[in-house]
């Protein structure tokens, strides 16, 4: 009995999934070229990486003293809402892009840049710094890569 | 045996149990066959985050006087630009330079859209668009997809025909739908074929200056002029027009203007007739240099046509200009190299209203009747020796070889479709991707939204040998006609530069100011995130104080040089609302009439605190 009983249950098992193959293998197959289509995209991707490493390495010594500079900005968390991207920090437009801000701070808000940054005339800005107000350092910090920028 | 019993039970059950649960989810072959192709359709339109249309599709927006910008293959629509209407969302036409480039219309039909071009391809400069209705034309610039200047064409009776270029952009041609009394203002119907005239209008555009100009017009017989095109490559010096009502009658042209078996084609030659204008062989008409073509004999000669056509359109060689029947069910193929023969040996069949009349046994090249197909209106074409032709009233588009006649494909459209666009359609270029069908009943398409429905669009592949229906979409009416041009020929800016030549923009805060001339009150402001500055010094800087019945000039400029960070002024119940685009300096013009405190606010989305944007208009009573 028990032996008849394994049988029934074998066959079943075996006529399941091949039902289930049967009925599901054509979606199963064309699935996969909707798969295949994305892979064009990374190649295409990987190439243009290949070009900018060229271009990179000559400004990779300007690009090194930058570095240093614009640390201060992705500690500080500025890169969440701006992007610089004279110098190659991309951000999101949250914020406007900071690359050619710093001489034009005093006509915009009527404060310079490190008058601004100590006390924020616009209220996003308040609101973000008055929690973690910068240094005396860190705004001169800000200062300084922000005229490199200007200057590229 | 009873092994054999429990394992053929055990198969059994389990395909049973497999039938009901997995076959009930895999339907008939034809349905699965269809569900799979709607898949692969919807992969085709489908445009992820992150990534752009390949195509700009930029449609005509009829009695709107708009341009609606589409992408395709997504057929999403992007942008609506206001052309020939005020648009109170843009505050388009409420501040002075668009209000005075306006002129004070309220409706326009705007037509037939068209591309400049280099070299015939699109070069993405400048796009044109006529106004039916109040006899103007436009330009928009490409860089910005803004209005930059409006022309009212004088002598014309409604530009339905244009716009259409040569093959550098050197001309604009108008010819014109209605024909008007010409020696006088006002004439009776009675003579209309002796008074009346169709006029062309040749029309120049500097594109350093962006100013329009008309360097000369043609006072063409009193027929309906109904669609153009330039020559290309060998043609390029050539232009053709189809025409109906040639039968000059003058009311129920339903019927009354369908009567010829025969209208005609207009073939000239714009590159003689513009050396001879320079020679002095014009009359002055109205202000502008006129041509009579049966006192300025030469260069203008009827092609005759089958029955009231209404499509003509040029091969992207150049070799041939093809004729939509419209009444008559079929395509006439004319060769140009047959007609400059023909010309060349005078081999006239007679004239007409003092234009010679050339054989058309001898310039025909072939007439293509695809069986049941009625209604040809118009043709694209693809880089591959085909054209695609509009059927309206059997619905369809015929793919057919124009060198050969050969029908090669057909397909429904969702329906009655009038004109069509392929990818630089009607350049020397055409890029045979997509064709998006431009029809003029919607039927049960869409969701209903009451006895008016939207116009429809449809969008095929033609990549291939067979024409494969994507998508239906609805649009506004009228899309008449749309140019489809690659992504990578269009450049537009972001953000306008300082313009520290600009008298009237102020780029530091301290500059802004408000001056006082007698009852003229002049603001010099600025608009910021998240803030309008008027004057800087004054202890309120985002209020305008006035007297009522002063003329009050506001020049704002939007000082956020950054990407999509546009600003708006609205001032409450003045009705008046105007934008400034990034780095833009606006200008608006109005009398203080109305007495009392009036809010400004900002009226496009700008900042987190965009809600705080505001300002007071304080108008003071007169005593």
């Amino acid at each position: 009995m028990k032996s008849n009983l394994v049988i029934f249950i074998a066959g079943f098992v075996i006529a399941l999934a091949a039902g289930f193959f049967i009925f599901h293998g054509e979606t199963v197959s064309k699935e996969e070229p909707a798969e295949a289509a994305p892979k064009p995209h990374a190649e295409e991707a990987a190439e243009e990486n290949g070009h900018t490493d060229e271009n990179a390495e000559s400004e990779e010594n300007s690009e090194n003293v930058v570095q240093l500079e614009s640390r201060v900005l992705e500690q500080k968390g500025c890169v969440a809402c701006h992007a610089v991207s004279e110098i190659g920090l991309e951000g999101p437009p949250t914020g406007p892009d900071l690359s050619h801000v710093y001489s034009i701070m005093k006509g915009k808000h009527g404060k310079t840049l490190e008058e601004f940054l100590a006390e924020p005339t616009s209220a996003v800005m308040a609101t973000v710094l008055g929690e973690n107000p910068l240094t005396e350092e860190e705004i001169e910090a800000i200062a300084e890569v922000l005229q490199i920028a200007e200057n590229q | 045996m009873k092994k054999l019993f429990s394992g053929a039970g055990g198969i059994l059950a389990g395909l049973l149990v497999a039938f009901v649960f997995f076959g009930s989810s895999s339907l008939g072959a034809e349905e699965q066959a269809l569900s799979s192709e709607n898949k692969s359709n919807a992969e085709a339109v489908y445009v992820p985050h992150g990534e752009h249309d390949e195509y700009y599709l930029i449609n005509s927006g009829g009695h709107s006087g708009q341009l609606f910008v589409y992408g395709v293959p997504s057929m999403r629509h992007i942008r609506t630009i206001p052309v020939f209407t005020p648009d109170p969302a843009t505050g388009y036409g409420f501040d002075k330079e668009s209000k005075e480039m306006l002129g004070g219309y309220t409706w326009g039909d705007l037509h037939h859209p068209a591309l400049s071009e280099t070299n015939g391809d699109y070069d993405g400069n400048f796009l044109f668009a006529t106004d039916v209705a109040n006899n103007r034309v436009a330009a928009i610039d490409l860089e910005d997809f803004h209005t930059v200047d409006i022309l009212e064409v004088p002598n014309i009776g409604g530009p339905h025909c244009a716009a259409f270029v040569t093959e550098n952009t050197e001309y604009i041609f108008l010819p014109t739908r209605f024909s008007l009394p010409f020696d006088t203002d006002y004439a009776s119907l009675d003579d209309f074929s002796e008074e009346f005239r169709g006029v062309m209008s040749a029309v120049t555009f500097d594109q350093e200056s962006k100013e329009f100009d008309v360097a000369y017009q043609v006072a063409l017989p009193p027929w309906s002029y109904d669609k153009a095109r330039a020559g290309k490559r060998d043609s390029s010096d050539w232009a053709v027009i189809s025409t109906y009502n040639t039968e000059e009658a003058t009311t129920n042209l339903e019927i009354n203007a369908s009567q010829a078996d025969r209208d005609y084609i207009v073939l000239f030659n714009w590159k003689n007739l513009e050396e001879r204008v320079a020679n002095g062989e014009y009359e002055e008409f109205n202000g502008e240099k006129m041509i009579y073509p049966e006192k300025h004999k030469g260069d203008i000669y009827l092609v005759p046509v089958a029955k009231s056509p209404h499509g003509i359109d040029v091969s992207p060689d150049g070799k041939y200009f093809i004729a939509s029947g419209k009444l008559a069910p079929a395509m006439t193929v004319f060769s140009f190299e047959k007609a400059f023969e023909a010309i060349e040996n005078e081999d006239f069949s007679g004239e007409r209203n003092g234009l010679p009349v050339l054989n058309y046994a001898s310039v025909m090249e072939r007439e293509v009747d695809p069986p049941g197909a009625l209604g040809p209106l118009h043709t694209q074409f693809d880089e591959r020796g085909n054209a695609y032709t509009t059927m309206f009233i059997s619905s369809e588009v015929v793919k057919w070889e124009y060198e050969t006649g050969e029908i090669i494909d057909r397909h429904d459209v969702y329906y009655s479709p009038g004109h069509l666009v392929t990818p630089h359609g009607d350049t020397a270029e055409p890029q045979g991707k997509y064709l998006v069908s431009l029809n003029k009943i919607a039927k049960d398409n869409f969701l209903s939204v009451g006895p008016s429905h939207p116009e429809s669009m449809d969008l095929l592949d033609i990549s291939g040998d067979e024409m494969r229906h994507l998508m239906s979409v609805p649009v506004n009416p009228e899309p008449h006609y749309g140019q489809m041009v690659h992504r990578d020929v269009i450049n537009p800016i972001h953000v306008y530069d300082m313009d520290e030549s600009n008298p009237y923009a102020v780029y530091d805060q301290k500059d802004t100011r408000i001056e006082r001339d007698g009852d003229n009150v002049t603001v010099y402001g600025i608009a910021m995130r998240s803030k309008f500055i008027f004057d800087a010094a004054s202890e309120r800087p985002d209020v305008i104080e006035v007297n009522e019945g002063d003329t009050v000039t506001m020049h704002i400029t939007n000082t956020d040089f950054d990407q999509d960070i546009v600003h708006g002024l609205g001032i409450m119940d003045y009705d008046l609302n105007f934008e400034q685009m990034p780095g833009q300096t606006k200008t608006l013009e109005f009398v203080a009439d109305k007495a009392g405190v009036f809010p400004i606010y900002c009226t496009n989305f700008c900042s987190a605190l965009h809600q705080e944007m505001t300002g007071y208009l304080m108008v003071k009573p007169k005593e």
